[in-house]
């Protein structure tokens, strides 16, 4: 039997004050506190990421105006932790998130890790919102693709879900 | 040449670069909300340093900086990377100038960041290592 543990679960609004305080929660949860140090890292690490991605691309008056809102869940079953992470977005940016994250998947890991050296060595325009460098470092840390799922909440806007999975080092 | 000290909060790292007392320390957690603005200034002082340096005569003794994360967003993996080549140059006039990253003995992913931050910057760097509760070793 498969049994399941929850990290963290926050649906609502996300600002760098609410990101504070969800780290907190991971950080303090037993079930995190119970996976080895180095499964820990990667997670908190995609999960901030996931965070600052739902600042960075969310609808700015979008919540509260329609459901569904920002959310995040961390949940553990077996030897698989998974992030998944959902804010609303543009739909005329859904199409180059899309493709971003398709590119980044298509790579294997030494040409990803290339594509991240070129990226960072790079310079930034103010509104690069980190050229895509924290989506790259999403694959580095999992070890896996970025699954997602889109879907239409109207003309103007789409509610895109991303999906991470870790594999726990086993001791 | 002024100091620049940056106390820490619970996103952004602590920086204490002090000239005089040959202290120049960057610790903790960085995510900061505005990523550039916050090391544009430890950038910006680091150029004053340099210059400082080309100019004064005073100045006596290693510059050691000491890098020293519980962990780094990617944004922020950017403008280290910078703030380390901004050292290199610094290096090519001041001989005596190196980078020390401090990574926790069990944690093989900051040891990687370093190694590849050093290749990237093209400035060698000393690796300090720490015990899991953050004591150097």
């Amino acid at each position: 039997m498969n049994e399941s543990s929850e990290f963290l679960n926050y649906t609502g609004p996300v600002d760098y004050n609410k990101i504070d305080f969800l780290l907190n929660d991971l950080k303090e949860s037993r079930e995190f506190l119970n996976i080895d140090k180095d499964t820990g890292k990667r997670v908190y690490a995609i999960v901030v990421e996931c965070l600052e991605n739902i600042i960075k691309y969310s609808i700015k008056d979008f919540a509260g105006k329609m459901n569904p809102e920002p959310a995040i869940t961390v949940l553990k079953q077996s030897d698989i932790i998974t992030i998944k992470a959902g804010n609303a977005i543009e739909a005329d940016e859904t199409g180059e998130i899309i493709h971003n994250i398709n590119r980044i998947n298509s790579q294997d890991d030494n040409a990803l890790n290339a594509m991240f050296e070129k990226t960072i060595n790079k310079s930034f325009e103010k509104d690069d919102k980190g050229a895509g460098l924290g989506l790259m470092l999403m694959k580095l840390k999992s070890g896996n693709n970025i699954s997602f799922n889109v879907t239409r909440l109207d003309s103007h806007y789409n509610y895109l879900e991303l999906i991470i999975s870790v594999n726990e080092y086993l001791v | 040449m002024r100091k620049l000290i940056v106390n820490r909060t619970s996103n952004s790292p602590e920086v204490h670069f002090d000239p005089a007392n040959g202290r120049y320390d960057i610790s903790g957690e960085s995510r900061p909300p505005n990523v550039p603005a916050f090391y544009d200034e430890i950038i910006g002082w680091l150029n004053d340093f340099s210059s400082y340096l080309s100019s004064s005569s005073d100045h006596k003794g290693p510059v050691e900086f000491n890098l020293d994360f519980d962990y780094f967003n990617s944004s922020s993996a950017k403008y280290i990377l910078d703030f380390c080549k901004k050292v290199a140059t610094l290096r090519v006039n001041v001989e005596n100038t190196s980078i020390r990253w401090h990574y926790e003995s069990d944690d093989i992913d900051m040891l990687e960041a370093g190694k590849e931050m050093s290749r990237m910057a093209r400035i060698p760097f000393d690796y300090v290592q720490k015990d899991p509760d953050g004591k150097r070793i």
